[in-house]
This record gives C-alpha cells, sequence and structure tokens, in this order.
C-alpha cells in the first residue's frame, strides 16, 4: 500500500538537534591522534559547531540540569570554540538575541562569562553589534530589531561586560534627536528605544551613576510633556470611559509605571536575571566600552515608518482571573510593562511558522507568579484592535490564537471563551472598525470549530435594547456565510435567529425571469431610463448559454451603432431596423421595430448578459469578462456609462453581499471602473439604504485599500531601483567605469524615469478619489438624516486609517472640503488624524 | 516589507562584507524551506523546477472537500492577501471539482503567509492543506488518477463523504 500523505500536518518544525548538554567526549576519542579519520575531522567539526548553534538557541528551555550548569558548561564550549570558528559563533549569538528577545538576560550572561576568559572576542562582537547590526536596523526602520539590540546592549552592564558611563554615552546619543527639528514620530522612536530598556538596567544605572540618571530622566519628562497627544482620542479602542479601562497615550502609561518603579528604587520581581548566580564569577572580567557610530538622518519620505503612535489596551483586570496563586501585576506596575512588552516584541516577529510563535510565548516568564496567558490573551487582542492598523495581519493573530485553543493543558480554550463573553457585553462602547475585527476572528474560530456555539443565548436578542449586539450578530453569520454556505448556517443556528442570516445568493437579472428561457417565448421588458421607456421584444430559443452570446451580439451592435450615429451627428433615438435585426434573430423571423434610446442602457444591459454568463461561479465571471474585456475598455472611458455597469452589478446581486464585494474586486483589479466612479456610485440613496445589506463599506475599504497598496507598491519599486542604481554608483570600487555598469545604470535610470510617471499619473488619481469620497462623505454629513451615523463613523476610521496617504493633501483639505462651518465632532477628528502623522 | 528588504539588500551585503561580519544566523524567523514535493510532469528540469518553486507566488491547496466553492477559497485566503486567481482542480473527464485548487497571489509575501499562518486550519470543515507550487500550467487542473481525480482518491480506503465516498480503486 503506498504511503499515505498525512493530510493534517506536512511542516515539521525545525528539529532542534537533540544533544545532551553536555558534550560527548566518546566521540573525540575516535580520532585522537588516528590518521585515518582526519578527512572526516573537519565535517565532524562542522556538525559540532552546528550542534552548538542549537545549543546556544536552545539555552534556557526545559532541560534535566539547571540554568546556571548549563550556562557554565555553554560558556566554555563556546570560549572553546572560538579560536576556530569565531564568525560562526558570533553569527549564532546574534540570530540567538534577535529571535529570542526573552532571553535577553541569558545571553548577557553568557557573554559576561565568555568575556571573563576571552576579552578579544567580546570586544569584536560588541563591535559586531554597535557597526553593523544596530545601524543597519535603524537605517532600515526596523524598530523591533533595534529594540532588541538596544536591550539587549543595555543588560550587559549587569553581567559586568559595559560600565555604566559608557551605556549612558550611548543613551546620549540617541536623545541627540530632541535636539533637532524632526517630527514627534521619531523622537519618540529614539527616546522609546532609551526608556523601554530601563526596567533591565534602571538598578544598576541608579547605583553607580543616580545622578546622570535623574538628569537624563528630567530630560525626557520635559520632552514627553511638551508633546500635543491630540492623537489619541483617535486611536482608542473604547469609545466612552469605562471604569477599569484606561487607555493612555503609550508613554504617558509607561512614564506612569515607570516613576512607581522608580519610588521602590528601581527593584521589579519579573525579569529572571541569571547573571545575579554568578557574581563572583563574572567580576574579573574588565568592562569594554561601546564604540560609537552615527544615527541615520531624518528623510522626510520616510516620516511614517517610524511607527504610529499607541495607546495603552487593558482587558482584564485583577479580580478577572480565576486562579488564586496567580495574580495580575496592577495596572500601572513595571511589571505589568515587563510581561507585556516581552509578548508584544514576540508577536512582532516575522516566524516561520505559527507553531514558532507559540512555543516561543510558552517559554516566557519561568517564575510561576504571573498568569501569563491572561497577559497573552490581553497582548494578543490588543495588537488585533491596534488603530489604525495592527503591526502583522489579521490572520496571523487568528491563528496563534487558534493553535493556544488547541493546547488542553493550557486550559486557553476557556480563556478565549471568557474573553469573548467580555468584549460581547462591551460592544457598544467598541469602535466599529474593532468590532468588524472581533466578528470576523469570531467566525474564523467557528470556522475551525464546526460552528459549534451555544446560539440559544442570543435568541432574544433585540435591535433595540441591545443595537451593538444585534449589529454584531449579523455581520459574524455574514461572514461565517462567506467562509461556508448559506445552508450550512441555516442548519446549525436555530429558527429564532434566522432572521439574522443574510439572505440566500439568488441571481437577479432584471429584464427576464429564468424560469423561460427554453420555451419559445416573447418576453416584454420595460426599463426605466431617465424617464424614457424602451420598449425591447425578443424571441429566442436557445439554451441559456447561446442565448446570452445572442445578447451579447446584438448589444455590440447597438453599441457600434450608437457610434455610428453619434458620428453622422444625430443623437436622437436610435432606430434599429427590421432587416438588421433579422439578421440576429435564428427562428422565425419577423419581429417589431423597436426603440434603443440611450447608451447607458444598452450598457446596463450587457452588463446584466454578461453577469449572467458568470453567475455560474467566480470563474466564470472572469472567463466572460477577460472575453470582452476590450469591449469593456471601450465602454469604460465612456464618463455616464461608468456607472451603469456598477448600477447593473448591484441590481443583479443585491441578495448576496460577498458576490458584490468579489466581483467589484476583480472590476476594480482590471480597471474597469476607477475608484472615483465607485466612490460617487456607493453615496447615491439607493445605495445608501441598503449599506448594511450590500456591504457597502466592506466593498468602499476594499476599493481604498487596493488604490493604496498600488501606490504602495509603486513607491517600493522605486525605491528598489534607486538603491540598486546608488550600489552600481557606489558599491564596486574600481570597476566604476566598465562598459556594463554604464549599461545597467542607464537601463536602471530609464527604468526609474518611467516608475516616476506611472507613480505621477497613480498619485492623482489617489488624490482626486480621496478628495470625492471626503467630499461625498460631508455631503451627507451635512443633510442629518438618519445616515448620519454610520458615515461619521467611516469618514473617522478613513480619516484614521489612510492617514499615510493623505497626509500631503491634507493642506489644501483643510481649505476646501474640512472648513469651519462643520460639526466639532468631524472637525476634532480632522485635526486628530492630523497630528498623527506629525 | 519584502522589497523594502532587498532594496537594502544592496546596501546590507556591502556594509556587512565590507566588515568582514557574518549574517546572523536565524532558525525560526526564517523563511520555511521550500516543497519536498517534485511535480514529476514539470516540463523542464529539476534545476528548473527549484528555480520556479522559488519564485513562485502560487500555492497548492489540498484536501478540499468536492463541494467547496471558490468563493469560500475566495474568502479564506483573501485574508492573507489579494489574490490574482484561483483554479479549480477539476476531475479529468467529470470536469467537476476533485477536491484541491491553485491559488496564485500578487506578492510571495502573501503566499507564505498561508503556508505559515492557514495551512492546517479548517476550511468547510476539512482540514486543508498547502504548499507551494511551480507556477500554473494549463493542464495541471486535472486529477491524474486512472478515473480522473487525484491519485490519492484512488487508494483511499476509508470512506470520506467529501470526496466522493470510497477510494474509486
Amino acid at each position: 500500500m503506498p504511503n499515505k500523505r498525512s493530510v493534517s500536518e506536512s511542516y515539521d518544525p525545525v528539529e532542534f538537534v537533540r544533544h545532551p548538554l553536555t558534550f560527548d567526549t566518546t566521540v573525540d576519542k575516535r580520532y585522537r591522534g588516528d590518521h585515518q579519520f582526519n578527512s572526516e575531522d573537519e565535517d565532524l567539526q562542522l556538525a559540532t559547531i552546528d550542534i552548538l548553534g542549537s545549543l546556544i538557541a536552545q539555552i534556557g528551555e526545559k532541560s534535566h540540569n539547571s540554568l546556571e550548569s548549563n550556562l557554565d558548561d555553554l560558556s566554555r564550549h563556546v570560549i572553546d570554540a572560538i579560536p576556530k570558528f569565531k564568525n560562526k559563533i558570533m553569527s549564532f549569538l546574534a540570530g540567538s538575541i534577535l529571535e529570542q528577545p526573552h532571553k535577553v538576560t541569558i545571553y548577557s550572561t553568557l557573554l559576561g562569562l565568555i568575556n571573563v576568559k576571552d576579552y578579544e572576542f567580546t570586544q569584536a562582537f560588541l563591535d559586531y553589534l554597535l557597526s553593523a547590526l544596530l545601524p543597519r536596523a535603524l537605517q532600515s526602520y526596523q524598530l523591533i530589531q533595534s529594540e532588541i539590540l538596544v536591550r539587549f546592549l543595555a543588560d550587559l552592564v549587569n553581567s559586568n561586560v559595559i560600565s555604566t558611563s559608557s551605556l549612558l554615552i550611548l543613551f546620549e546619543k540617541f536623545l541627540s534627536v530632541l535636539e533637532e527639528t524632526s517630527p514627534r514620530l521619531r523622537k519618540d522612536a529614539y527616546v522609546g528605544l532609551v526608556l523601554k530598556t530601563l526596567p533591565w538596567c534602571g538598578r544598576a544605572l541608579n547605583h553607580t551613576r543616580g545622578e546622570e540618571l535623574r538628569k537624563m530622566l528630567k530630560r525626557i519628562d520635559k520632552y514627553l510633556n511638551a508633546r500635543d497627544t491630540e492623537f489619541c482620542q483617535t486611536l482608542r479602542v473604547w469609545r466612552s470611559a469605562t471604569d477599569t479601562l484606561e487607555q493612555e497615550e503609550f508613554f504617558k502609561a509607561y512614564w506612569n509605571q515607570l516613576m512607581n518603579f522608580k519610588k521602590k528604587g528601581f527593584t521589579e520581581k519579573a525579569i529572571l536575571r541569571p547573571y545575579l548566580s554568578f557574581h563572583s564569577e563574572l567580576s574579573p572580567g574588565r568592562q569594554h566600552k561601546l564604540p560609537s557610530f552615527d544615527l541615520p538622518e531624518y528623510r522626510k519620505e520616510h516620516r511614517a515608518k517610524y511607527g504610529l503612535p499607541r495607546v495603552q489596551f487593558r482587558f482584564f483586570d485583577l479580580h478577572d482571573v480565576s486562579s488564586s496563586e496567580l495574580s495580575l501585576p496592577p495596572s500601572d506596575s513595571i511589571e505589568r510593562f515587563i510581561l507585556e512588552e516581552q509578548v508584544r516584541t514576540i508577536l512582532s516577529l516575522d516566524y516561520r511558522h505559527r507553531k514558532d510563535c507559540v512555543r516561543s510565548l510558552l517559554n516566557l516568564s519561568p517564575s510561576g507568579r504571573y498568569p501569563v496567558d491572561y497577559i497573552i490573551m490581553e497582548v494578543t487582542l490588543g495588537e488585533l484592535f491596534r488603530l489604525p492598523c495592527p503591526n502583522a495581519k489579521f490572520l496571523f493573530y487568528f491563528s496563534v490564537l487558534l493553535e493556544f485553543s488547541k493546547l488542553p493543558e493550557l486550559g486557553f480554550s476557556s480563556l478565549i471563551a471568557l474573553s469573548f463573553e467580555m468584549l460581547y457585553e462591551k460592544l457598544e462602547w467598541m469602535e466599529v472598525e474593532c468590532r468588524e475585527r472581533f466578528s470576523l476572528w469570531f467566525a474564523w474560530h467557528l470556522s475551525n470549530n464546526s460552528y459549534k456555539w451555544h446560539w440559544d443565548d442570543w435568541k432574544n436578542c433585540d435591535r433595540k435594547c441591545e443595537p451593538a449586539q444585534y449589529g454584531f450578530i449579523r455581520s459574524a453569520l455574514q461572514k461565517c456565510v462567506k467562509l461556508s454556505y448559506h445552508e450550512r448556517i441555516h442548519g446549525v443556528l436555530p429558527e429564532d435567529l434566522h432572521h439574522l442570516m443574510p439572505s440566500a445568493p439568488r441571481p437577479c437579472f432584471e429584464l427576464f425571469s429564468l424560469a423561460d428561457t427554453e420555451e419559445f417565448a416573447s418576453v416584454e421588458g420595460l426599463a426605466d431610463s431617465q424617464g424614457l421607456t424602451v420598449h425591447f421584444i425578443v424571441q429566442f430559443s436557445y439554451l441559456l448559454f447561446g442565448w446570452c452570446t445572442f445578447c451579447f451580439q446584438f448589444i455590440r451592435l447597438l453599441l457600434l451603432s450608437g457610434e455610428y450615429l453619434k458620428r453622422l451627428g444625430r443623437k436622437s433615438p436610435l432606430i434599429l431596423s427590421e432587416a438588421c435585426f433579422r439578421r440576429f434573430c435564428i427562428g422565425t423571423g419577423g419581429c417589431p421595430p423597436f426603440f434603443i434610446f440611450h447608451e447607458e442602457f444598452q450598457v446596463y444591459l450587457f452588463t446584466q448578459c454578461l453577469l449572467l454568463a458568470g453567475s455560474k461561479s467566480y470563474s466564470h465571471f472572469i472567463s466572460a469578462l477577460e472575453r470582452y474585456m476590450k469591449l469593456l475598455n471601450e465602454i469604460s472611458q465612456l464618463e455616464d456609462c461608468k456607472n451603469q455597469i456598477i448600477y447593473a452589478l448591484f441590481s443583479f446581486w443585491e441578495s448576496s453581499a460577498q458576490m458584490l464585494a468579489i466581483l467589484m474586486d476583480r472590476l476594480v483589479t482590471y480597471r474597469v471602473i476607477d475608484p472615483t466612479s465607485v466612490i460617487n456610485c456607493l453615496f447615491s440613496y439607493d445605495f445608501l439604504e441598503n449599506h448594511e445589506k450590500l456591504g457597502l463599506w466592506d466593498i468602499l475599504t476594499a476599493t481604498l485599500n487596493k488604490m493604496v497598496a498600488r501606490t504602495d507598491q509603486m513607491k517600493l519599486d522605486i525605491e528598489l531601483v534607486e538603491g540598486e542604481i546608488s550600489y552600481l554608483e557606489h558599491g564596486k570600487k574600481g570597476e566604476e567605469n566598465s562598459e556594463s555598469i554604464r549599461v545597467e545604470l542607464t537601463e536602471r535610470t530609464d527604468r526609474l524615469n518611467k516608475l516616476y510617471s506611472v507613480l505621477g499619473h497613480v498619485s492623482k488619481e489617489q488624490k482626486e478619489a480621496f478628495f470625492t469620497l471626503f467630499q461625498r462623505m460631508l455631503m451627507v454629513l451635512r443633510e442629518k438624516n438618519c445616515f448620519y451615523q454610520p458615515v461619521l463613523v467611516h469618514l473617522k476610521m478613513y480619516l484614521r486609517k489612510y492617514q499615510k496617504d493623505i497626509a500631503d493633501s491634507m493642506e489644501p483639505m483643510e481649505k476646501l472640503i474640512f472648513s469651519k462651518e462643520l460639526d466639532p465632532e468631524i472637525m476634532d477628528a480632522f485635526n486628530a488624524s492630523k497630528a498623527l502623522l506629525c | 516589507m519584502q522589497a523594502e528588504a532587498s532594496a537594502d539588500l544592496t546596501k546590507k551585503q556591502g556594509l556587512l562584507d565590507s566588515l568582514g561580519f557574518p549574517e546572523p544566523s536565524l532558525i525560526i524567523t526564517q523563511g520555511l524551506k521550500k516543497t519536498d514535493y517534485q511535480d514529476l510532469r514539470f516540463p523542464g528540469s529539476k534545476q528548473e523546477l527549484k528555480e520556479a518553486i522559488e519564485k513562485s507566488t502560487t500555492l497548492y491547496v489540498g484536501n478540499l472537500s468536492f463541494y467547496t466553492t471558490e468563493e469560500q477559497i475566495y474568502e479564506l485566503f483573501s485574508l492573507s492577501g489579494e489574490i490574482k486567481r484561483i483554479i479549480m482542480g477539476l476531475d479529468r473527464y467529470k470536469r467537476t471539482p476533485c477536491g484541491f485548487c491553485f491559488v496564485e497571489f500578487y506578492t510571495q509575501k502573501d503566499a507564505h503567509d498561508c503556508l505559515k499562518y492557514i495551512s492546517g486550519t479548517k476550511l468547510d470543515d476539512r482540514i486543508i492543506r498547502c504548499d507551494w507550487d511551480a507556477g500554473f500550467i494549463e493542464g495541471r487542473q486535472f486529477g491524474r488518477g486512472k478515473s480522473g481525480g487525484q491519485v490519492r482518491d484512488e487508494h483511499r480506503q476509508d470512506y470520506d463523504p467529501g470526496r466522493g465516498g470510497y477510494g474509486t480503486l
């Protein structure tokens, strides 16, 4: 029997080489003075060096021996291996530090032990960090990596590798940005680098350089207080203040925690510090001076890369923890920050698989004092709900939570259920964008758990009493239906909840009922197009698709004839002669003449026929689109007709928001309709009335996302080519004047110029689209009718979400659109989002 | 992020090389090794197959139910990024879906993220499996089993209602 490939798991996480933590000396015996094995000697050495690398990576995880003895052994083996494999050791150490930020104290102890015996290697390693890795991370705006490296460097004062004075010099270097005239984001980033290390090195600094530390803190305090934190209100997840949930701006909240930390003399209980057990071993080491380096300069176009500001997210209270031995550290304590920061840093790394992330999280905080699972849940939710957008895709957080729920021994599923209950109760205070993410998470979770849920609890959900919950359930059910299919959810839900489900998808071809396709029938269809009626009679005897092909050719003829007549200068109704019509009519002839008036109606009918042909599945629609692409491109040039395509689509698929979303997405991707037309159409009242049912906001957001992604991709491509050009110009010394380099340079420069021109065009389109969007939204808001709330909510969302894309046009927008007579609520939102990128 | 990384690649390599320093050795945050699956009908050498997979943005998705629709696949996989196209795997004779498909993205990162976060989770109550694919060529959408479906369905001993019941042999 052939080997059945396992279905559920094809990915094996890299199995670190399982090797006992002491070197097996029997291996060495084999070639002690034995010349026969010399050729294998090198291979064996390379294999052992890889084993050493994995030992470095695994230190601190579960083992038979204590951490101290493991560190002792490991440091000895590393010192032995340094003479031959210096570069490899440096690369292993650096890699482990960058990938396992929660083990920073373990690695600093290791480096301290190495430093005692090998001063030069430690000097070279510090050089490596400060002349290569840290500058590179700062230049490429990899803030997480920079934070990890700086934290490691700061912790080295504890293991006697560097002196506190040299650490303070490094901090001074970072704080030199405070004197610059650069935006707040850059200054915040560098101040954060310094401040976030204090839990680790605060005590040592206070002990030896207390006065300088105080001066530095005072300077930072002055800067933090002088900042304008107006933007906070737009980043809060919870709208009105509920008593236990504080949502201060990150630095304000952290400063509070730091002051409490200072009051306790910079002592804390959350960090594991192995160097305390090695006090006597570490003291003979000589301290190093940190080499200096230059901070990267400020560049205006990279303003958004410093990371957007954040607001604190608190969810669990001390009372929520069920266990009696473990307790959450209070919200203003430094321990809370330490635990949260460790979880947050782990969640910000880009793992090769979700299981590796989960494994790292499980390796956190060996001390059994704190309920780490609550912290993990709170931080993950905080990251998922982070405004304007989280660090990673929503999918990442969903899948990490799912992996946790699969570990029964942790009891995570009950924690997820608890979080869900708590979030559900607080829905009406939650920001609308976050409610959407919450319902998406819920739908994903159900999809992975066979839609098992206690649905009966929601039987009494009333639209008037609990509008937020009602809306949430509807939205979640719609997403569940999208991920599965209508009958499935219908079967799972109790009868009382069926009214909350979206309607079953059914294509709605306006002019003909689908039941009549197989008979000879003459169908009279009436369509009202701007007050003019169209009398339209067709005889047919084909099967559905053949009939549609007939329609296409028919419509094509109409359009072409329309063009022809236009050129003749006739704008009045077009009469198609009987003879012409008969040519396309197989079967019994003789049909009366008819009148077709507007091109717009022709386009409407054509789009409906196209949709009918493609109604079977998504691929069918795409192949129909591709077949008639040329014709569609011609239509999209005609100003009035573009909108007809959208109207036709919405009337055909008005029963299914999913189909609308997917098909609109395709039409925008293929540039059949442009974002501005989408915006103009969607804000007409017929659409707004059914905005929930049609999933209007999803479509709008998706269209804007696509437009913005296109511009971003162009900018990245330009950066790539610019980087290549500068590399060619300055990189290869001695070959500067060679022919091949010149050829490549010209080729790259040409491509760059082309990219710039396309970018100009695309940016202009984007700017126009955003202008139209805000204008339309404000038009609706001025009328103060029933659509005020949803439009206002989404206006705020778009101002916040697309801040980096509209940053350049904020001033003209303020002059032309967001003038002072508007509601204070709107102006607040506008100003807050303007302050985001300052 | 990907383009940004390679834009600086030229800078980075220059910087680290010129100073004589090695790259940090990343184990759990470096890319997943590429697939073990070797498509025997790939029109090219093993080296070409390897190169095609290196720059591929297409995924093979397997263990789908025969009744899973494209819209469901679209909905799930678009959580990872914008989908360029989906090609359903069809039975060679009946031309009906036979439980696999190809999903093509615009960027490699989006495809990679599916492998990290979606592969091994459920779609339509079945655990699906994703893998790199060398790229869709016309003809690859058909099952290669003797009865028209996938080879795995021929030798299957158990009863699977989502995949036509018992194995076809």
